[in-house]
């Protein structure tokens, strides 16, 4: 198709989008004027445009919806319910018409001869009727028009070679600073080790840059996904008898493109939800002294680095005891254990698979798919799901997910001799054991962590590739330690093991090509720094196939919690400047980072380096503990800087040794790993860090 | 297939090769391939090109469908790569050969005898100076291609 025929497509279909939404704000307040005025505009505009390509069908739908918005307008006919579902009938009519001019240029499908186009001239005459005729009743009801949200005004080709040349950009990036660290290789470069690093920041500095800016570029503002919404609401709560408002809030939240797609679906089946199951119909919000019309609210926001959206409702909440009644009938827990269950152990269990706690079913929903679908897509994307639950007064559903999905934190981790990439997004810790440390159930690998049994898939052997056996090994033997990375599965949590952890970094997500794509434990690829492709594991794809589903019992999380009354807290060892040592809680540490010295920069009494989109200000982590030396510099002994960031911070510290577990209330100075350690958290340090900033 | 005129030719096993240079997009000596667990015969791994995550096809698993021995090859291998659709595909071989005319009486239909599973993938051979080149369809040679 003509690039001028697909920019009318799109530009049509955003008017559409637009008029839908005007005509549902009307229908509730038919005396709003900017509505009715930005209706008349967007009709106007596509019956124009159509007029210039030539097509007449839509020119004469789009005037027959002019005349009668016009009439509305003039005061000489009311804007009615029933006028609202005939113009919404002739949206979805143009819609199919746009559609088809998509596929073949014309609008009435196959050349515009035959008997599709006779059927649309058809339906266009009595749509056309129908809206000149004030009191005719709407001509029918399509199914759910297909709203697209193709409209973008980069070539999306375009938008994908740029990610293909950020993605050669951090290569490169990865390769020189490699270069730059390893004195040997560099004094062969002519520039010299100084030139060569210095060449090395620029360059890492101009990759972060336009990568920054490529995000940017495929983010687009939640508004666009919004727009379907109010229609959606408007003909469920009239399928269902009920009266339902929606708000729109964070219209301007930018997201990225995949992820703004991926989420449609989901949020579509929460407002299903909402007004079907959710909210109460008129008459029994009335005995409940509700006002009687239910208000669904779509939110979505940033909040450090993330997307979240929530969609809450103001119906009658999720009824526990019922929830309890049902998993004990569906027997996902025993008579004896349910009253343990607490309320978000209860609401967890709305996740399950076929779980559902409608009464019926109805055309909507209430057939027992739903949540567990809507957390397994959500998790696939790297997010989360989580419920908050009113009884009586409502329910809160809240979707937190990366801004991009296009980079991505990983592990690349080495099993059969070929290295492998696990998004950070569905690790959640790396545990090092004595192979006589690992036990078997029934041939079945497992290992006790923290007192729950962990089942182990031998990632190697799991892709069919050469594999050390993992239970024939003696106890008390020098063996090598195994590594075992410890993933979500669904509620569920499963080891791979693996033979090496080698590194985490930012990989650039490739997209699987035609014969990848049917290997469906890959996720898609990557390209490493050493100029090889590594491919991306879809953790969950894996461990399913191996980890078994016995049914549902409560998730590692819930179990961990009720067996554990002080769950432990990780700490981050650090070794000071001054050879003290600091155990900093995980939780606010953002990442590590390494930089080097010359990528420091002076602004006044402070130090700073680029960092992503601005500057992380550099302080070391003993000064703030006010010992030793008031100013003692960030740069290690190694002639970088080892910094934990935290806020806008990076703290730095001669090197990071270890991750350890210790029980949750140690605080102060503790014993850790035979040797005194300073507890610190990260908001103490931050708080501390902006007093002498 | 429309008869090409112009063909690259490349040699697997003992035997050399030919197809329509229109779509060769790229002609590599050695490719750093990484192998995809658990996928077809076919399927040699991906590797990177520019930027790109390209599949290759290992062609001797094509020909001959008896073919074992995946391990034989070095991992850096030269490689055709094609444009079929919007996929870049690359296929390994075992040299490359050149771009040359071929002029249409110098090209005749496959031969009678061909083993059956060859018939759909052989669109015919060419007479060359060096010698007799099958000519293949690569668009028919893919796995469910």
């Amino acid at each position: 198709m003509e690039e001028i025929l697909r920019e009318f497509v799109a530009e049509a279909r955003e008017h559409l989008e637009r008029l839908e939404h005007d005509l549902v704000v009307l229908e509730r307040d038919p005396a709003d004027g900017d509505a009715l005025a930005n209706a008349f505009r967007a009709v106007h505009t596509i019956k124009g445009t159509c007029g210039f390509f030539g097509f007449a069908r839509i020119e004469a739908l789009a005037h027959a919806a002019e005349s009668a918005l016009d009439l509305v307008r003039d005061g000489s006919a009311p804007f009615t319910a029933n006028l609202a579902s005939r113009l919404l009938d002739a949206i979805d009519a143009l819609r199919r018409m746009l559609e088809s001019v998509e596929s073949d240029g014309t609008d009435a499908g196959k050349g515009g001869a035959g008997a599709d186009a006779d059927a649309i001239d058809a339906e266009v005459r009595e749509l056309a009727d129908a809206l000149e005729r004030p009191g005719a009743a709407p001509v029918r009801r399509t199914g759910d028009a297909q709203v697209s949200s193709g409209s973008v005004r980069i070539d999306v080709a375009t938008l994908d070679r740029l990610m293909d040349l950020v993605g050669e950009l951090v290569f490169v990036r990865n390769r020189l600073t490699g270069l730059a660290q390893a004195p040997g290789e560099a004094s062969d470069a002519r520039a010299g080790p100084t030139g060569l690093s210095r060449a090395a920041q620029r360059l890492d500095r101009l990759t972060k840059r336009l990568q920054a800016t490529v995000v940017r570029a495929r983010l687009e503002p939640v508004g666009r996904l919004w727009g379907r919404f109010p229609r959606l609401v408007r003909d469920l709560a009239a399928e269902c008898g009920k009266r339902v408002g929606l708000v729109l809030r964070g219209n301007e939240t930018e997201v990225d493109r995949a992820v703004l797609e991926a989420i449609a679906d989901p949020l579509t089946h929460l407002v299903r939800n909402s007004i079907d199951h959710g909210v109460e119909g008129p008459a029994e919000r009335t005995r409940r002294s509700k006002p009687e019309e239910a208000v669904v609210e779509m939110r979505a926001t940033q909040e450090g680095g993330q997307f979240v959206v929530e969609v809450s409702d103001d119906g009658r909440g999720v009824d526990l005891d019922r929830v309890r009644a049902h998993a004990i009938e569906r027997r996902l827990v025993t008579p004896e254990a349910a009253p343990a269950l607490s309320d978000d152990d209860l609401l967890d269990l709305l996740f399950t698979p076929g779980f559902s706690t409608a009464g019926r079913v109805t055309s909507l929903s209430g057939r027992g798919v739903g949540m567990d679908v809507v957390r397994t897509n959500v998790e696939r994307l790297g997010g989360a799901v989580t419920l908050r639950s009113q009884p009586g007064r409502g329910l809160t559903t809240r979707i937190q997910l990366p801004l991009t999905l296009a980079i991505a934190p990983a592990l690349v981790v080495c099993a059969g001799g070929e290295r492998f990439v696990v998004p950070q997004a569905s690790l959640r810790e790396l545990v090092r054991v004595h192979p006589s440390e690992i036990e078997q159930v029934h041939e079945a690998p497992v290992y006790r962590l923290r007192g729950r049994l962990l089942p182990l898939v031998e990632l190697a052997g799991a892709l069919g590739l050469k594999s050390r056996p993992l239970l024939k090994c003696q106890p008390n033997r020098e063996e090598r330690s195994v590594s075992i990375a410890v993933v979500d599965v669904g509620p569920e949590r499963a080891g791979l093991v693996v033979d090496d952890i080698l590194d985490t970094r930012e990989i650039v997500v490739k997209p699987p090509g035609r014969l990848l794509r049917r290997q469906p434990l890959f996720a898609g690829a990557t390209i490493l720094d050493d100029g090889r492709a590594a491919l991306i594991l879809d953790v969950a794809r894996i461990a399913e196939r191996v980890v078994a589903h016995t049914g549902h019992r409560l998730s590692w999380a819930e179990e961990e919690a009720l067996f554990e009354p002080v769950p432990g807290v990780r700490l981050l060892l650090c070794r000071l400047l001054d050879g003290g040592r600091v155990g900093l809680r995980l939780d606010g540490v953002r990442r590590l980072e390494v930089f080097a010295k010359d990528a420091v920069e002076r602004v006044g009494e402070r130090e700073v380096v680029p960092y992503g989109d601005g500057l992380l200000h550099l302080v070391s982590l003993q000064s703030l503990l006010g010992s030793g030396d008031a100013h003692p510099g960030v740069v290690a002994c190694d002639g970088r800087v080892h910094a934990v960031v935290c806020g806008r911070f990076g703290l730095a510290v001669e090197s990071v040794e270890d991750v350890v577990e210790v029980d949750g209330d140690t605080r102060g100075t503790a014993l850790v790993d035979g040797h005194a350690t300073r507890i610190m958290t990260a908001p103490e340090l931050i708080e501390r860090a902006e007093a002498v900033s | 297939m429309t008869a090409p005129n112009h063909i690259a030719t490349f040699r697997l096993m003992r035997g050399w090769y030919g197809v329509d240079v229109a779509l060769v997009r790229e002609i590599l000596p050695r490719v750093a391939l990484t192998r995809i667990p658990l996928a077809s015969r076919e399927t040699a791994g991906v590797f990177p090109l520019r930027g790109r995550i390209v599949d290759a096809i290992d062609l001797r698993c094509v020909l001959d469908p008896d073919f074992e021995e995946r391990r034989e090859r070095p991992r850096d291998c030269p490689a055709l790569v094609l444009k079929i659709g919007p996929d870049l595909i690359g296929l390994l071989v075992d040299q490359m050969g050149d771009v040359t005319i071929l002029p249409d009486a110098d090209r005749d239909p496959p031969p009678a005898n061909l083993a059956p599973h060859m018939r759909k993938i052989v669109t015919g051979t060419g007479r060359l100076e060096s010698g007799l080149v099958t000519l293949l369809d690569p668009v028919v040679a893919l796995p469910n291609g």
